[in-house]
């Protein structure tokens, strides 16, 4: 059966279970099928007489009064604005004292006129009385602005937008003006999800309450509290261990993880997410490479296991651990053994479950029932990857494959753009019996350069199981993954 | 037989016989249940407009799926989709296989029957994974199973059904 015959067993068996067959159209499509179907030319329509004319002349001039009317207050801005604008400059070269009338420019007209006697020693506004005394009702309309020019000392007809004087007061924002209406802010992103089902509790803020943590994504800003330790695949890709008290905000692009209490290890080798780690005013950031940070009395312990911890007072290199306080770098000692680094999961890297074509495609092999076979002695499983996978330090192929009448299978990596032969392996498979296979990439071995490694930053293009065996072995593999190991597996 | 020798009783019988064989084509190609109603529609309407000649029901069922796969590829080129399905010959060729000359109504049949006779828990994983939509992760969660081992578990229900279904089908 194949991939397709697959999936419409698939969409068989789910609408026999479903019982949501087709639904019968005959009544909808017979319908359809008599409803007169508008097709041909546009017909030309005949020319009418004239008899409407009056009809729609009237329509318009009605339309072009109501038009007029509704906006009666702009129409006299515009009237009137030469003439304020020109008053204004006058007033405000001749007349320095006087604060300046409300200004006609709309983005101005919002504003309302000066509070009176807001500045001591003023002189008497000019503004028109109106606007003095009911200067916090209603924020003025267009036509408001316009209007205080025009008690104002006309003459001066170039109209130019005025510049306030240094001591005239800014018109005060009335109370009842509705402020602007904020945009809404911006939805947290999205940083981690926790692996396993561990005892967790979180919160975002202070003001909130501890909550058990039941199951959903953590977004920035989430603040945990755990017992023992927790793991946390951030959404780079990278991996995240705590213990005790943390803080993380950021985004697919930076995180920032303030430690409370207790320690955090941080594996972020191959993602593009640097992690700043805050505790105690001490800042340390990793950005390629691995690290565990412990804090201690007004310091930060950084243990640098991979890469690089970058510090304002100097780096931590790797395979070093160094104390960091608010004087500075401690000196170098060589690295300790931690428990919080017993277990560290394996990081997921890619996985093919083969429910669907890799989506670097299938060469080698079918795909059915959510395996991929290979069938007969010699023939193999392939598939590339999309377009190519790291190697990093530590890292490994685990797959669940079962092998019948067959002797061994050869596992082959093949570089990208790199040497020809493949980095591979011979694995020997419990007959006839489903079973989960590790391979480290250490353990791979070029055929005439057996000393050679496979080691970062090598890319990777494709990946080929061949079985060995009988005529008619057969080879099944439920699915691939290929993981970064903790640091002490 | 023209399709427009007695035009709407012809048309009818032609629905009658082929619209759930269509439906299930256009619905396999990767349409919604909503838009393979439409599709199906259009698909009859468009053989109702253009008449065909019908020689044999296969053929003329190879021809509306022929016409609905067009009218799918336009549906979903004006809203910038891809098909399901990659290989469209391909799918035809194992759309036809599968569903045999009835579109598929025989084999759904039988594997309503076939399902009836599971219990236990390969029952229940086909009513979490089939029936109420859960991920396989989900199912397993629910199973107090592993996500392997559910997904092993269900490979194996699929061909006890897939057997039984072609049983039934044949007799």
């Amino acid at each position: 059966m194949n991939e397709s015959q697959d999936r419409l067993l698939d969409q068989f068996i789910e609408e026999a279970a479903r019982k949501n067959g087709p639904p019968d159209l005959r009544a909808r499509i017979l319908s359809a099928a008599r409803a007169p179907r508008v097709t041909g030319k546009l017909a030309v329509l005949p020319r009418r007489p004239l008899r409407l004319l009056p009809i729609a002349i009237t329509a318009l001039a009605a339309l072009l009064v109501v038009t007029v009317l509704a906006n009666i207050d702009f129409i006299r801005d515009l009237v009137a604005r030469p003439q304020g604008d020109s008053a204004h400059r006058s007033a405000g070269q001749t007349s320095p004292g006087q604060a300046p009338a409300p200004s006609p420019w709309p983005h101005e007209d919002a504003a309302p006129a000066p509070v009176p006697g807001a500045r001591d020693g003023a002189a008497p506004s000019p503004a028109p009385k109106a606007h003095r005394e009911q200067p916090e009702e209603t924020p003025p309309g267009p036509g408001h602005a316009a209007k205080g020019p025009e008690s104002e000392e006309p003459g001066h007809a170039t109209p130019q937008r005025p510049s306030p004087e240094g001591e005239v007061e800014r018109p005060r924002q009335p109370e009842e003006t509705a402020p602007p209406k904020a945009s809404p802010p911006p939805k947290p992103a999205v940083i981690a999800t926790v692996m396993g089902k561990p005892r967790l509790k979180l919160r975002y803020g202070e003001d909130e309450a501890w909550s058990e943590h039941d199951g959903g994504e953590l977004k920035s800003g989430v603040q945990l509290q755990v017992r023992g330790y927790v793991d946390l695949a951030l959404t780079s890709g990278g991996l995240l261990r705590i213990g005790g008290e943390v803080v993380l905000t950021g985004d697919a692009t930076r995180l920032e993880s303030s430690i409370l209490k207790d320690e955090l290890y941080i594996d972020n080798r191959g993602c593009s997410q640097p992690v700043t780690v805050v505790c105690q005013k001490l800042f340390a950031e990793l950005k390629d490479g691995a690290a565990l940070f412990s804090p201690a009395q007004g310091a930060l312990e950084i243990a640098c296991l991979e890469g690089e911890v970058s510090t304002p007072a100097g780096n931590v290199e790797a395979g070093r651990m160094k104390r960091l306080t608010s004087r500075g770098l401690g000196a170098a000692k060589p690295l300790a053994q931690s428990r919080m680094l017993d277990d560290v999961p394996a990081r997921t890297l890619l996985r093919e479950d083969f429910d669907q074509e890799p989506l670097g495609g299938l060469y080698g092999g079918t795909l059915g029932n959510g395996q991929a076979v290979a069938a007969g002695h010699g023939q193999a499983v392939a598939f590339r990857y999309n377009p190519t996978l790291a190697v990093l330090p530590r890292m490994a192929v685990k797959m669940r494959v079962r092998a019948v009448r067959a002797q061994r299978l050869q596992l082959e990596l093949f570089e990208q753009g790199g040497r020809e032969q493949p980095w591979l392996i011979h694995l020997t498979p419990k007959a006839g019996e489903w079973v989960e296979i590790t391979v480290k990439f250490s353990d791979l071995r070029l055929r005439d350069q057996p000393q050679a490694r496979l080691a970062a930053p090598t890319l990777l293009r494709n990946f080929k199981l061949y079985v060995e065996g009988d005529k008619d072995a057969l080879l099944e593999i439920d699915w691939v993954e290929f993981v970064r190991l903790g640091p002490q597996e | 037989m023209l399709m427009a020798a007695e035009p709407k009783l012809e048309l009818e019988r032609l629905v009658e016989a082929h619209q759930r064989g269509v439906w299930r084509y256009l619905r396999f190609l990767g349409a919604g249940e909503s838009e393979a109603d439409d599709l199906t529609q259009e698909t009859f309407l468009e053989v109702w407009r253009k008449p065909f000649e019908q020689q044999t029901p296969q053929a003329t069922a190879a021809y509306l799926r022929c016409v609905a796969k067009n009218r799918f590829l336009m549906f979903i080129r004006a809203r910038g989709r891809r098909p399901a399905v990659i290989d469209l010959e391909q799918a035809e060729h194992d759309f036809a296989q599968f569903a045999r000359d009835d579109g598929g109504d025989s084999q759904v049949d039988a594997l309503t029957d076939c399902m009836g006779r599971l219990d236990g828990r390969a029952r229940q994983a086909v009513d979490l994974f089939y029936r109420d939509g859960h991920s396989r992760q989900q199912a397993a969660q629910l199973m107090h199973m592993k996500e392997e081992g559910f997904k092993t578990l269900l490979r194996r229900v699929k061909e006890l059904l897939r057997e039984c279904m072609e049983r039934r089908s044949q007799t």
